[in-house]
């Protein structure tokens, strides 16, 4: 049996960081040929460390690392992008962090998912730019998808037949649809329009560039924003803490839209 | 506790090494060490530091206006009639009120939040002490606010999030520039730090 190198060399894109010991951090990171893992950035908080900067959450980073007992630390790192316009805008920055949580909480640690890894990294990338709305459901569809958690949208999950137009609802702990004539006692079951689980549906199919292009109605995208929400909290058994910031965030620039939008605000006092 | 099935330690010395093994970074060795070399310690010096624990619980409060930690409230800095009361300056955690002052530079009040908005470990704005803010801003002369968190993502969510609120109070909201530090080397910074700092040079 050889033994590993005891040095290597990774790319990386940092999901957080948690203070450790007097000025080090505890890095959880997402890596294309790792997965998810975690190492040591040893003088990460001091301000003139040459890694901090270089390692702070939401940075895709390219990384020279050195196997540890128990964890790796990381000896340079340099970054290769800084997403500066996601960390720049509140909105942004909160969707990004979702993300990331999502993406930390749904993987198991050292286990190679690089679909996962182009799908965080893509989704970045398109937050730094124009930002759709339906970039958020896609992400979580994808994400779903890729970890092995695709939810059904075509067939009840409890008979099995294919789902009549309008005649559908959903069940998040069964992890998808379900028709009108199933009632399985103990579950949680929400409504489910046309609308939104032809959308789903197309999200669900169809790759980013199209996927970008479909213009959502705000109704739909609330009603997605809920089933998708609880279809997660199922999946991973607890509550997306980011997420309580980013619909406090979300919620107060719809206020603000529609403040500046009436015309009493436009009066001079 | 855990002392019970060992006679051998006296009674007193195995709640005292409990104690010490409550605190943060001290194990269980270090705990046992510490005991022993308390007993060993000048009974005076024991008493003093009885005393300064004990003091510490009994006579620190924090400040009803900038909520840092005082002895006596309002704290000196803000009972203070030498200071600039028309600047503000938003921080992080009390200690970052000692390195500001450190710099005797600035001269204005402090407010201080006890803490950072992190999403991901659920720290909400609700969390920390800005509604304490936004009341003390209410019909107020301050003219500036300068928002001191770090310039970390955490630090930059928050002063976005103050930034939006206060925008409608304050006159002027200003943030600490971000850019190379003192003794720094241009070829360990990462590219955000050095975009700052070229957006940010000046004439000389």
């Amino acid at each position: 049996m050889t033994t590993p190198p005891k040095i290597y060399s990774t790319e990386a894109i940092v999901l957080k960081h948690t203070p450790l010991g007097e000025a080090d951090y505890l890095l959880t990171m997402y890596t294309p040929n790792r997965g998810k893992t975690r190492a040591v950035a040893k003088g990460a908080r001091r301000v003139k460390s040459r890694l901090g900067g270089h390692l702070e959450p939401l940075m895709r980073a390219s990384l020279l690392m050195a196997r540890g007992q128990n964890l790796d630390v990381v000896s340079q790192a340099e970054a290769l992008e800084g997403f500066r316009t996601v960390r720049e805008d509140l909105q942004r920055v909160s969707q990004a962090l979702c993300m990331a949580e999502l993406v930390d909480a749904i993987t198991p640690e050292e286990q190679p998912n690089y679909p996962i890894y182009r799908l965080f990294l893509e989704s970045l990338r398109r937050l730094e730019g124009d930002a759709p709305p339906s970039l958020m459901p896609f992400f979580q569809l994808h994400l779903l998808e890729q970890s092995g958690f695709r939810p059904e949208l075509y067939r009840c999950v409890e008979c099995d037949s294919t789902l009549a137009p309008g005649l559908h609802r959903f069940a998040p702990d069964r992890g998808g649809t379900l028709c009108v004539s199933c009632h399985p006692p103990g579950l949680t079951i929400l409504p489910l329009s046309l609308d939104t689980l032809k959308v789903l549906r197309f999200l669900q199919r169809e790759v980013y560039n199209i996927a970008a292009r479909l213009h959502l109605e705000p109704g739909t995208l609330l009603e997605m924003e809920r089933l998708l929400g609880a279809l997660l909290r199922c999946v991973l058994e607890r509550e997306v803490k980011a997420s309580r910031f980013l619909h406090q965030v979300s919620q107060d620039d719809r206020e603000r839209a529609e403040a500046a939008a009436s015309p009493a605000n436009n009066i001079k006092e | 506790m855990t002392y019970d099935f060992l006679p051998s330690v006296a009674a007193p010395l195995a709640r005292l090494i409990e104690e010490f093994h409550k605190l943060p970074g001290i194990g269980p060795k270090t705990a046992q060490r510490l005991a022993y070399y308390l007993i060993r310690m000048p009974a005076e010096e024991a008493h003093s530091l009885a005393e300064a624990i004990l003091a510490v619980k009994e006579r620190i409060t924090f400040c009803t206006v900038c909520q840092n930690i005082t002895e006596s409230s309002p704290c000196p800095l803000c009972s203070s009639q030498s200071r600039d009361r028309s600047r503000l300056c938003v921080v992080e955690e009390p200690l970052d009120v000692l390195s500001l002052e450190r710099t005797r530079v600035y001269k204005g009040l402090y407010h201080v939040l006890h803490g950072v908005i992190s999403p991901a470990s659920g720290i909400g704005p609700e969390n920390l002490k800005i509604r304490e803010m936004l009341e003390r801003l209410k019909g107020n002369e301050v003219e500036e606010v300068i928002l001191a968190t770090n310039p970390s993502l955490e630090g930059e969510s928050t002063a976005m999030y103050i930034h939006r609120l206060l925008l409608p109070l304050v006159p002027r909201i200003t943030r600490l520039a971000r850019g190379l530090p003192v003794g720094g080397d241009l070829e360990y910074a990462d590219e955000v730090t050095l975009s700052r700092a070229l957006e940010g040079r000046q004439e000389m």
